[in-house]
């Protein structure tokens, strides 16, 4: 930008005028005074400063631009705007239709202008033919006649209304969330519902839609057009509130970008509402999706600032900084070349104070998510129609990525800006290019698997039982302790038992004294006491046993895992209760499961494997025992499907077993530390560490991985 | 038919899309350029034809040959262009009247280029093959079927020459011959341009047509200008030529692509006595400037930068003066500019003095151009600077650039020694399809070895000593410099080493003729800038041609390799010997100029180390930087054009 412009000759004595049926609007972002005005050509707005605004001014008709120029300089001072800025604004002003330039207009140029409008809107939509826009009806007229029907919705009693509304329906929802996550996880993706969600989805989005419109109104804009709008081939209806951008105040023009927003989640509250009481039945039904699309897609898509939707224009209009994404890019831009090409004198596109770092946070996190957002539109694409998904993937990734890179490599190569200092930038660029790819290519960082493991046991017998029925009296060990054979584990008495023994000691002596006073002769008597005796010997033998079992001992050396739990001590037992489990610790192992794409790596490159122990989140190290070399035909447990939670999918049509729907692979680990309250078939997540290898090479095996799994390739 | 009202054509308004294409086009039309020379072929068998027809021509008196021409003109008045048969007959008679006129009979080779022109083709002859006769060919053709027709120069000297030169030949058919030159009145011009053949200077057309384009601006579009020029059609009113019809442009690389970045400015006077004062205090604050601190100079002749430092000097220094200095843009942007005119403006290389003045050095030509002026106060700087009188500011009036005044011709057709580089350009940019025509003779040029020196004071030494060595053994020599400044260096040096010369340069322009007249003979030594480039025929005296014919010796690379091989193509003409060579020094403006210091640091270790070539290959690579930057910039240049219309729309219709 020149400060004196060559062309200045052809503009010096003209006497510009605005033209009469055009208005500015006063606007302020963060504290600076902005004019808005419309171009009635493209219906955009021009976004002028106080400056300019006052120059605009001074365009009467009667004083010739030259004139116009010396009174700016005079009452500007610094501040005046260069010729090139003045030649600028009039040419925009003038394209828009807003200013006559005095004489005669010049009618070619007028068909001239008006053909490449026509064109360049024709070719907008070539060039992006996956955000077709088809304007429909003008709802002008309609709007102005339901208004007074609905206008108090957007007053203080709509605001209470919706406010109790939302709570309660956010309450409801609350309350029945696992229900909820339920219903929407089988009901909504069955195909019956696809129907249903087809005949609700465009209903819910005219409401929205409407929202904006009247929302519009309620502030004087006019609303001319309303269209269907097909984004991704999917048709969505939109409204041209661009009248609401003439609004003055910030919070007006918010409401009416949030207008949309607000109404989906007040008709998701109501189903909510209406899903929570009605019977289960076609109303039900029709709620339950009112309540998804109006509350899932609002804060997915419509609510999130980051794509160009609603939710972006809000934060705009809050933040006051207009064009918040179109400028966040620019400003990226602008520090590119400031930084990495050095080129002086650039022009920031930072008007205000704080903008800056607006730009620098929304414009890398808008662009981490764009392709975020891309990689996973191309997998699903391509992994769901084949050829035409390729080719659409291959349409985004070239607009998405590929165009830019043209861009950016055509300015680095050729742009003028960088004469005498080309070298130098990609001597920088090289530079940084080098330490990204030794980043990428070269350093190794740390990287694992993760993979389900189930605890196991070869032996089942290790559970220390009472062989009597007894109450605790001592229980020497509350946590895991080796111990050897013969060391008490518990302590148990029994009363009962004492007391028969004693009764049976007294039964015995009895029988010996009745014994003991038959004569010989009577044989058959006596014979029948000696077998009383001997069955009270028999019993007595039987109950010492017993009373001696109640001292429970370590049969073998091991590890002692008492059971849990304070009332351990004085607790009753029946027979057959577990009082803990004693085991050797080879005994105890984890099998894990993991899928083909991952066991050659966890086969021959795992460095250390971590047990996670749920619960406590303790991770305990373990050592790989043995891994099948095949897959498994059928899960060896329930607990590792997805249905039970886990994380194999299951075969949907064998109904009888348990057969993976990919192959999996069982590996087994046993830990190299006792296990802290452990439970057979408990869940643990393993990690395979393994040796560190350079991003760039765990980044292609997980794409590998993604691609042989989901695409079969 | 009616060719003769106010003729040229409309340029359409480009779109990218026009750009691409048009790239294309001319990449494309290089590619093909071979197929075209075979179709150029038929002119001869169509000029037998045409002599078969009418008896051996040589044998036929002058009043026959005047029916034939009469007859030839009804023909040719009754078509738009003419056809092959008719070109045919035309060539064939127009060779036999040059014979007996002008005592030249066209070769072959230039009927091929004279009906290339016809064509509307850039013809890219050898340098030395005679150009001016093969423009005559379809110049009198075109003025017999009642075409306007433009033969377009460098300068001034070519201009007259010619016309001089061809005048008998024009007279013969009965066609007025019109030469324009500068510092014609307006009368003249407009009786000039009314003549059916006028030599004049690109210079000369551009403004021209510009005075005759802002008085139809001026009046207004359609009917307005219509009812405006019946009420008030004065003699001044009255438009000076009658329109761009068809044009032979000589040395058509130079004037379409070396001078496109030159803008056509037509102003007029205003006082400047508040200017003056703002200017000299610029010079003032610009001297209290240091290099590298304060500001920097991208190459030799580029933009100059303020640092942060030296726009803090600035402010600090326009508190002190007030006024319009405390404007930020202003300040600095005054400030830039006078110290472009203090270290960017060098005396004796963009500029002589002469008769107290400041005279612009064209570039590429070597002239001055006493009407030219630069623009934005740089003038009045320079002339601060130097302590000459300051002359009136001038206020722009209209504007416009090469590129868009050539593509304003009805029928464009250009010729030229070296276009090899530029011939995807100039088809992309005027339309013009170059075609190679086969040299007559071989070219007898030797090449001497390249030298390169650490220091301009060694270069002048050496160029000094192979001067002595030439004209010690009797060839004549002749030493092209870069500027006006390096010419009167050199001849110090050989007027210290007593050896006898002269110097042709823009300080001196009188006696050319006569230099040049005698450059060629035995012994002689000249010196000159790039007016002895194009154009300048230098006629080998008696003897010579044994000797080796005339050597040439470069001392600089130009801004372009084309500037560089019409300089060597001032020897060997016409079949005669020549020898070229280039003596260079690091201290060359083309490596400064290329402004990538990391190359000049190469040359100078590869030279120290011994590698001459790789130094020399060096030097190459910085002129190839400079030429690809220069086309970046025309083509910037061009795309930019439409651009600019756009955006300056509401001021109505563009000069």
């Amino acid at each position: 930008m020149a400060f004196f412009s060559k062309s200045w000759y052809r503009v010096a004595p003209l006497r510009p005028r605005l033209h009469a049926h055009v208005r500015t609007y006063r606007h302020v972002y963060r504290g600076d005074e902005w004019y808005m005005v419309r171009d009635n050509q493209s219906g955009r707005f021009h976004r002028l400063s106080a400056r300019t605004h006052a120059v605009l001014a001074l365009m009467d008709g009667r004083r010739t631009v030259e004139e116009i120029w010396k009174l700016c300089a005079d009452r500007m001072g610094d501040a005046q705007p260069s010729q090139d800025d003045l030649i600028g604004l009039m040419g925009a002003l003038h394209n828009g239709d807003l200013l006559r330039a005095g004489g005669l207009p010049d009618f070619e140029e007028l068909d001239h202008r008006a053909r490449r409008q026509s064109r360049q809107e024709l070719l907008g939509k070539v060039r992006n033919p996956l955000a077709l826009r088809l304007p429909i009806w003008d709802p002008e007229p309609f709007l102005r006649r339901t208004y007074p029907f609905v206008g108090w919705l957007f007053g203080p009693l709509g605001a209470l209304l919706w406010l109790m509304i939302v709570a309660l329906g956010a309450g409801t929802a609350l309350l029945h969330l696992p229900e909820l996550r339920a219903a929407a996880s089988t009901d909504l993706l069955s195909r019956g519902n696809l129907l249903l969600m087809a005949l609700t989805y465009p209903v819910i989005k005219t409401l929205h839609e409407l929202g904006h419109a009247y929302a519009t109104k309620r502030w004087g804009g006019e609303v001319h057009e309303i269209g269907l709008m097909f984004l991704v081939f999917m048709p969505v209806p939109y409204v041209d509130a661009s009248a609401a951008m003439a609004f003055p105040s910030k919070h007006r023009r918010a409401i009416v970008a949030a207008a949309g927003i607000l109404i989906e989640v007040a008709l998701a509250s109501l189903a909510v509402l209406v899903w929570s009481a009605a019977a289960p039945g076609l109303l039900r039904d029709v709620a339950l999706n009112m309540a998804v699309v109006g509350g899932v897609s609002t804060v997915l898509f419509n609510g999130n600032p980051l794509l160009r939707f609603d939710g972006y224009h809000v934060l705009s209009d809050l933040a006051e900084i207009p064009q918040l994404g179109a400028r966040s890019n620019k400003y990226l831009v602008f520090l590119l070349k400031r930084h990495l090409c050095r080129i002086p004198d650039l022009e920031s596109p930072v008007t205000a104070k704080g903008e800056a770092r607006w730009f620098l946070i929304y414009g890398l996190a808008a662009l981490v998510y764009r392709l975020l957002i891309l990689w996973v539109i191309c997998f699903f694409l391509i992994g769901n129609f084949l050829i035409f998904g390729v080719l659409a993937a291959v349409y985004s990734a070239a607009t998405a990525l590929v165009v830019p890179a043209g861009k950016a490599l055509r300015f680095a190569l050729f742009d003028a800006a960088l004469i005498g200092r080309r070298l130098r930038t990609f001597v920088r660029i090289g530079a940084l290019g080098t330490l990204a790819a030794w980043l990428l290519f070269f350093v190794p960082v740390p990287n694992a698997s993760i993979a389900t493991g189930l605890i196991w046991a070869e032996r089942q017998d290790f559970g220390v039982r009472s062989a009597t029925a007894g109450q605790i009296t001592d229980f020497p060990y509350t946590g895991p302790v080796e111990v050897r054979a013969g060391q008490v584990l518990a302590q148990l008495d029994n009363p009962d038992l004492k007391a028969t023994q004693i009764l049976t000691k007294a039964q015995l002596a009895e029988a010996q004294a009745r014994f003991d006073a038959l004569p010989q002769d009577r044989r058959a008597e006596r014979s029948i006491v000696q077998s009383q005796i001997d069955a009270g010997m028999e019993r007595l033998a039987s109950i010492d046993q017993q009373l001696s079992q109640l001292t429970i001992r370590a049969v073998r050396d091991g590890l002692w895992i008492p059971i849990s739990g304070d009332d351990r001590v004085y607790r009753l037992l029946s027979r057959g209760d577990i009082l803990g489990y004693l085991m050797q610790p080879e005994d105890l192992f984890v099998i894990s499961i993991v899928p083909q794409t991952q066991v050659d790596r966890i086969v021959r490159d795992t460095q250390a494997i971590e047990l996670r122990m749920p619960g406590t989140g303790a991770l305990i190290p373990a050592r790989m025992t043995r891994a099948l070399p095949s897959a498994v035909a059928e899960l060896p447990h329930p607990a590792f499907a997805s249905v039970n939670g886990g994380r194999v999918l299951i075969d949907p049509t064998v109904s009888d077993a348990l057969v993976p729907l990919q192959s999996q692979f069982a590996i087994e680990l046993l830990p190299d530390a006792p296990l802290d309250q452990v439970f057979l078939g408990q869940r643990v997540d393993v990690k395979f560490r393994h040796s560190p290898q350079p991003l760039a090479v765990t980044l292609w095996t997980k794409t590998r991985q993604v691609f042989l799994r989901d695409l079969n390739l | 038919m009616q060719k003769r009202s106010f003729l040229e054509k409309e340029t359409p308004r480009l779109g990218p899309l026009d750009f691409a294409l048009r790239r294309a086009a001319g990449l494309w039309s290089v590619a093909t350029r071979r197929t075209r020379q075979a179709g150029l072929r038929q002119i001869l068998r169509h000029v037998n034809r045409a002599e078969g027809a009418w008896g051996a021509l040589d044998q036929k008196s002058d009043a026959e040959l005047h029916q034939i021409a009469a007859d030839l003109r009804a023909r040719l008045a009754r078509l738009d262009r003419p056809t092959k048969e008719t070109a045919g007959q035309a060539f064939a008679l127009i060779r036999e009247v040059s014979a007996r006129v002008l005592g030249m009979r066209p070769y072959d080779v230039q009927l091929l280029g004279g009906y290339a022109l016809l064509q509307g083709r850039l013809a890219e002859m050898n340098t030395g093959e005679g150009k001016t006769l093969t423009a005559t060919l379809p110049a009198i053709t075109a003025a017999l079927g009642g075409w306007p027709v433009h033969v377009i120069s460098v300068n001034d000297y070519l201009v007259q020459r010619d016309a001089r030169i061809m005048g008998p030949l024009f007279d013969w058919f009965g066609l007025s011959v019109g030469c324009v030159i500068s510092g014609m009145e307006p009368e003249d011009r407009q009786a000039a341009y009314a003549c059916d053949v006028t030599y004049c200077t690109n210079t000369e057309v551009a403004f021209d047509h510009l005075k005759d384009r802002l008085k139809r601006v001026n009046l207004g579009r359609g009917l307005g200008r219509k009812l405006q020029q019946a009420r008030t059609a004065t003699v001044q009113d009255r438009p000076l030529m009658p329109g761009l019809c068809f044009a032979i442009i000589d040395e058509a690389d130079s004037i379409l692509i070396d001078e496109a970045r030159t803008p056509l400015i037509l102003s007029q006077e205003t006082d400047s006595a508040v200017e003056a004062e703002i200017f000299s205090t610029a010079l003032d604050l610009a001297r209290g400037l240091r290099d590298g601190r304060d500001y920097r100079i991208d190459g030799a002749s580029g933009p100059v930068r303020l640092t942060p430092e030296g726009q803090r000097r600035l402010r600090a220094a326009a508190d002190r003066l007030g006024g319009a200095w405390r404007h930020d843009e202003q300040r600095e942007d005054v400030a830039a500019r006078a110290l472009t005119a203090l270290h960017v403006m060098r005396r004796g290389d963009q500029y002589v003095i002469r008769d107290d003045k400041i005279v612009i050095v064209d570039e590429s030509t070597g002239r001055v151009m006493p009407d030219r002026f630069w623009s934005d106060g740089l003038h009045q700087l320079v002339e601060l600077k130097e302590g000459v009188d300051l002359s009136p500011r001038k206020d722009t009036l209209a504007q416009m650039s090469y590129q868009r005044l050539f593509r304003r011709y009805l029928w464009l057709s250009g010729m030229t020694g070296t276009a090899r580089e530029v011939a995807a350009e100039i088809h992309e940019v005027y339309g013009l399809r170059d075609v190679r025509i086969p040299p007559r003779r071989r070219k007898r040029l030797r090449h001497g070895r390249a030298r390169l020196l650490p220091d301009q004071a060694r270069k002048w030494q050496a160029v000094a000593a192979q001067v002595a060595d030439c004209t010690e053994k009797g060839a004549p020599v002749l030493v092209g410099t870069r500027s006006v400044a390096d010419s009167e260096r050199l001849s110090a040096v050989l007027h210290g080493g007593g050896i006898a010369h002269e110097v042709i340069n823009a300080l001196d322009e009188t006696r050319e003729s006569e230099i040049v007249a005698k450059a060629g003979q035995r012994g002689a030594a000249t010196i000159a800038t790039n007016m002895a480039g194009r154009g300048t025929d230098i006629a080998l005296g008696q003897g010579v041609a044994n000797l080796g014919g005339l050597h040439v010796i470069m001392t600089e690379r130009h801004a372009s390799g084309r500037i560089d091989r019409q300089l060597a193509g001032r020897a060997a003409r016409q079949g005669d010997p020549g020898a070229f060579n280039m003596v260079l020094c690091l201290d060359d403006v083309i490596l400064q100029d290329a402004a990538m210091p990391m190359l000049r640091s190469i040359a100078r270790l590869a030279l120290g180390a011994g590698l001459e070539r790789a130094a020399l290959a060096m030097i190459a690579l910085a002129q190839k930087t400079v030429e690809a930057r220069h086309a970046a910039g025309r083509r910037r240049l061009f795309r930019s054009e439409g651009r600019q219309q756009d955006q300056l729309a509401f001021t109505g219709e563009s000069e």
